[in-house]
């Protein structure tokens, strides 16, 4: 059976900082040795966990999944992972784009706690316009990379969504 | 505890009846008492899903919020998710139970009747057939014409023209 490379994405609200990549490939191809990712930014620079010296990750391949802990804010990303060989040519690869919400995401869940707690607050115009934007803001982002694998659109977006999380004290 | 899924599924199907009422009244009501009431119902179920998903928190106290949030479309919304079993009830009117059921059969060729297990004993308020149009609803006698005989104790159907191969026949029945 060939090898179909695929691999997916994922975060949670409690670890924020780190990025799951799950590999779903299927098949198999014995000129395969070595497995490698690339997070590419929207500023067209490569993301890396501290004390990485090269611009890839090493994801051995006998981890069905690996951890990176790479994030400091919600980030649009395009992930590239290549399937090398032994003498360290590219086998395959495939390239996802994924826009990493949990920051924001998480925050505004907060928010509706908030509300849950203090109905009110929804009458707030301030508060309730807020968080519209930031709502915008986030299905922006979503919709950047599910429609146009756009990481340069969705990373504004996501920007502007930080800026209000991060200064929320001004905002709600 | 409400199932949130089931909540999410709720308002979304609010939001749209909001969304649907909300610029009718403005029309012909001179405005509406809350404009947002769609608008926060996105807003509010995109958290509950996100808190769904990552298994957060405080996910009954969301839920219940989103779910008092429907407002006056809640009950319409319910009946629309189909949670009364059946082919999905609605309510047509308010005041009294006309919650209407519909069950659907597939008929034998050259046959005249058609069963309806799950509607013994229930008032069939329309019938349908694929083939041909049906006309009064009888309770009793034989059917002619369009005509089709609903007989509430065998949860039956029968009509003056022998049903195709197959035909998609469904009654309508009320409570």
């Amino acid at each position: 059976m060939p090898f179909v490379p695929n691999f997916t994405a994922s975060q949670y609200s409690g670890t924020p900082s780190v990025i799951t990549l799950t590999d779903t490939s299927t098949g198999s191809d014995v000129t395969i040795a070595s497995r490698r990712v690339y997070l590419l930014q929207a500023n067209g620079t490569f993301l890396v966990p501290a004390g990485t010296t090269t611009d890839y990750i090493v994801w051995d391949l006998v981890d069905t999944s690996i951890d990176l802990d790479v994030l400091s804010q919600d980030s649009a990303l395009s992930i590239t992972v290549q399937w090398m060989s032994g003498i360290q040519t590219v086998v395959t690869s495939k390239t996802i784009s994924f826009a990493f919400t949990a920051y924001n995401e998480t925050f505004y869940y907060g928010l509706t706690e908030s509300q849950v707690a203090n109905s009110n607050l929804s009458a707030s115009v301030n508060w309730y316009q807020t968080k519209l934007v930031l709502r915008v803001e986030i299905d922006s982002a979503d919709q950047a990379i599910t429609f146009a694998s756009d990481i340069y659109s969705a990373q504004a977006a996501l920007n502007r969504a930080t800026y209000i999380s991060t200064n929320q004290a001004y905002f709600f | 505890m409400l199932d949130p899924q089931n909540v999410v599924s709720i308002a979304e199907i609010s939001q749209y009846l909001w969304n649907d009422s909300i610029p009718k009244q403005n029309v012909f009501f001179n405005g509406s008492i809350d404009p947002r009431k769609a608008q926060q119902l996105y807003m509010e179920r995109k958290a509950l899903q996100y808190g769904i998903d990552q298994d957060l928190a405080g996910l009954p106290g969301t839920s219940n919020y989103l779910y008092a949030l429907c407002g006056s479309k809640l009950q319409l919304a319910i009946e629309i998710l189909g949670t009364g079993g059946g082919g999905g009830g609605v309510i047509p009117g308010g005041g009294g139970n006309f919650t209407v059921y519909e069950y659907t059969t597939n008929a034998v060729e050259g046959t005249f009747t058609v069963y309806f297990p799950e509607a013994i004993g229930k008032r069939c308020v329309n019938a349908f057939r694929q083939g041909n149009n049906i006309g009064a609803i009888l309770t009793s006698g034989v059917p002619t014409g369009n005509q089709a005989v609903w007989n509430k104790d065998a949860g039956s159907l029968t009509v003056a023209v022998a049903f195709y191969d197959e035909e998609f026949t469904r009654v309508v029945v009320q409570q």
